[in-house]
């Protein structure tokens, strides 16, 4: 980290050490094309109770370009439309208790007159030890921000950003750990309440959240399944993923020189990485991305 | 140079940013893991050896929720009192048919005479509770099977499938049944209780009752394939089933035998089988026989690769060289030094029957294993026993074809007077 610090220190003093121009306050355009690494994650907003410990996390090496195009009204204002190309992904371990998952798998039988017959399983319980995850995506963002220029060298800005998902990968394997199927506690659950609604639960995949909110309580007693590390459950939720996705940006730029550039900019989406729909996991992902890079300024 | 030199500090700073990592996790998968939420009996100790039948049953590992423990004969019932190992922190209590706590339950001795009796697992943090009926069996060793009675494994879980087990002239319950259905289940939720490996189907014309037992060969769906373990061969034994074990180790989990104190001179009873052409390896691949009857993976110009069934029995020492408790499983039983005899199902039978009954007789062999048959040991209850039926030979191996369907029905082991 102060390795970090002070490499950031230098890179702003020596801009401050530059010459400052003379102000202009006419409108104008600037334009840019920049490369930049990109590093960060996705994960819940809050930490969930499930996860024990992260126990590596890497960032990986993904780059991006982008080109911007800002309208400058006047000295201090400006409004900058972004076009990147980019690649964003992470890598990491964790350690999970009690993680309550629903993992369904589609299989295909085909019979002698060759027609085929889909069916779709569903492995759900509570999950505990390592788990492995490799996510990423490579996507055409389109930030559109409002840019606040201190001075000739300075500029900060904010604003909404979309972006399309044309390559998506979220998969991985959980070793190293067992799974429990969840059973009804017999003790705490309002077992009236149960048995009159038992018709209408599928025990293979009960809805937990329903249960919990008739005083029916789910609970990892059920039969336990070792998944070693040399043969891990692989999972790939890669279709699940959204394509489209929005968020804001916040960006901020140095120009330690004319026409060299130093950006770095944090993108952040309301939505999960996830469709609505998936259930797979106990809570949302977001992605939050920071890029850090340079470029050159027309 | 100026630009030069601030991009080498920029990728000086990415590289920093790319290596955050290396702090490994303390979590290591054993037999013991567990977290404070699960509340389980892993073990049962009976100290009063006297009662048992088999000594090496004074611990007892835990596989259900029904454990049932072998006793001698003419073990006095109305008294025993167990020790029970649980999950690390974990309490239990004796509770009544409406699961309310009478007391607490280690050590206290309870009337097992009418019957098994609850008990009531807490976990370390009382957030999950389990309920456990525990029973023991004292009825003398049966020799014949009929397969006359099944049920469906819990009325509330899913998926469903049934369970075997074998009732007297009165209805009595006399021991019950393994498969491996519950890993099945685990694999393939969407099955419905014929969809099972193994399940009931109708017994031979003129038995006495209408029951037998079916077991395909099926394939084991996506997570079966993710798991290495394209397909299941429907079996059925004696003895236990560690589902805990079953993706990791399927063969290990498979535990055969009962203890048993006669000699068995013959296997005898009627089965029927009917293979299926559609032989598939461990990769999923459809397997052929070529003109020299070498296995290919060619269609054109070869034939189905032949599927087989297995019944057979065995008697083995049930303790090792150190005293330790032992027992054969899906991994030892071809080559274990422990079998003393063993009757099988060969040739022609073992081919298919086309479907139609047809009735066997088996004769024990004793002379060609290393471990010589010994009457005392007999006595003392040192043998176990294991009857085990599977729809396709290789299909621990995970070889096999799929709709391959033994049926068995009506079996009896002759036992020397």
């Amino acid at each position: 980290m102060k390795k970090i610090a002070n490499i950031i220190v230098a890179v702003l003093m020596s801009g401050f050490a530059l010459q400052v121009a003379a102000q202009k306050d006419s409108p104008s355009w600037d334009f840019s094309a920049r490369v930049g690494y990109n590093f960060g994650g996705t994960a819940p907003l809050e930490i969930p109770e499930e996860i024990e410990s992260l126990d590596r996390y890497k960032a990986g090496a993904h780059f991006g370009v982008r080109l911007t195009a800002e309208r400058r009204f006047n000295y201090r204002w400006g409004l900058m439309l972004t076009a990147g190309f980019e690649e964003k992904g992470m890598e990491g371990y964790v350690t999970v208790e009690n993680f309550y998952t629903k993992m369904e798998r589609k299989s295909s039988e085909t019979d002698g007159e060759g027609n085929v017959t889909v069916q779709s399983d569903v492995v759900t319980g509570f999950y505990t030890g390592r788990e492995y995850t490799k996510e990423s995506t490579t996507q055409i963002i389109v930030p559109l921000t409002v840019r606040f220029h201190f001075n000739d060298r300075f500029a900060i800005g904010v604003g909404p950003q979309m972006h399309i998902n044309v390559k998506k990968t979220f998969k991985g394997e959980a070793g190293n750990g067992y799974m429990r199927t969840g059973e009804i506690d017999p003790i705490r659950s309002d077992m009236k309440r149960f048995e009159a609604m038992k018709g209408e639960i599928d025990m293979a995949n009960p809805d937990r959240k329903r249960l919990e909110k008739n005083g029916i309580y789910l609970v990892p007693t059920g039969d336990r399944v070792d998944l070693t590390a040399d043969s891990p459950a692989e999972f790939d939720f890669s279709d699940d993923m959204r394509k489209f996705n929005c968020g804001a940006e916040v960006n901020f730029d140095f120009k330690p020189m004319d026409h060299l550039l130093v950006f770095a900019n944090v993108d952040a989406s309301v939505g999960g990485i996830m469709h609505s729909d998936f259930s797979t996991l106990p809570f949302e992902l977001h992605p939050i991305f920071v890029t850090v890079g340079f470029g050159y300024s027309f | 140079m100026k630009i030069a030199r601030i991009a080498y500090i920029m990728m000086a700073a990415m590289a920093l940013c790319c290596g955050c990592d290396e702090n490994d996790s303390a979590f290591t998968l054993t037999d013991e893991s567990s977290t404070p939420y699960e509340a389980d009996i892993r073990y049962i100790y009976i100290d009063d050896l006297s009662i048992l039948k088999v000594k090496s049953d004074s611990v007892t590992a835990v596989y259900s929720n029904s454990p049932e423990i072998r006793l001698n004969v003419d073990a006095d019932m109305t008294k025993i009192a167990p020790r029970f190992g649980l999950t690390k922190g974990a309490k239990i209590y004796m509770v009544d048919a409406d699961n309310k706590v009478i007391g607490d339950a280690d050590k206290v001795a309870r009337d097992f005479s009418n019957g098994g009796q609850k008990y009531m697992v807490e976990s370390a943090n009382g957030q999950s509770h389990k309920i456990y009926t525990l029973s023991f069996n004292c009825n003398e060793t049966s020799t014949q099977y009929h397969f006359n009675y099944v049920e469906l494994n819990d009325p509330v879980k899913k998926p469903q499938y049934y369970t075997f087990s074998e009732l007297d002239k009165n209805g009595e319950y006399l021991f019950g049944w393994c498969t491996a259905n519950g890993g099945f289940g685990i694999a393939k939720s969407s099955s419905l209780p014929f969809d099972f490996p193994t399940y009931p189907c109708r017994g031979i014309e003129n038995g006495p009752d209408t029951l037998g037992v079916a077991l395909t060969t099926r394939l084991t769906g996506a997570f079966g394939k993710m798991m290495k373990m394209p397909l299941a061969a429907g079996n059925f034994f004696m003895g236990e089933f560690n589902i805990a074990t079953a993706l990791k180790n399927p063969r290990a989990s498979t535990h055969f035998g009962i203890p048993f104190d006669k000699k068995p001179i013959q296997l005898r009873g009627w089965m029927s089988y009917q293979p299926s052409d559609k032989f598939q390896n461990e990769k999923s691949l459809a397997l052929y026989l070529d003109a020299n009857g070498n296995e290919t993976t060619e269609a054109e110009g070869n034939v189905a690769y032949p599927d087989s069934c297995d019944i057979y029995a065995v008697l083995y020492r049930n303790v090792d060289d150190e005293g330790n408790p032992y027992y054969l499983d899906g991994d030892n039983v071809p080559y274990s030094e422990y079998i003393v005899g063993k009757a099988s199902l060969s040739g022609e039978l073992k081919a298919g029957t086309n479907g139609e009954w047809r009735y066997f007789e088996l004769d024990f062999d004793y002379d060609n294993f290393a471990m010589k048959f010994d009457k005392e040991v007999l006595a003392a209850n040192g043998y176990s026993f294991a009857f085990v039926a599977s729809s396709s030979a290789q299909g621990g191996f995970f070889r096999g074809a799929i709709g391959s369907t033994l049926k068995i029905d009506e079996i009896e082991v002759v036992c020397e007077k």
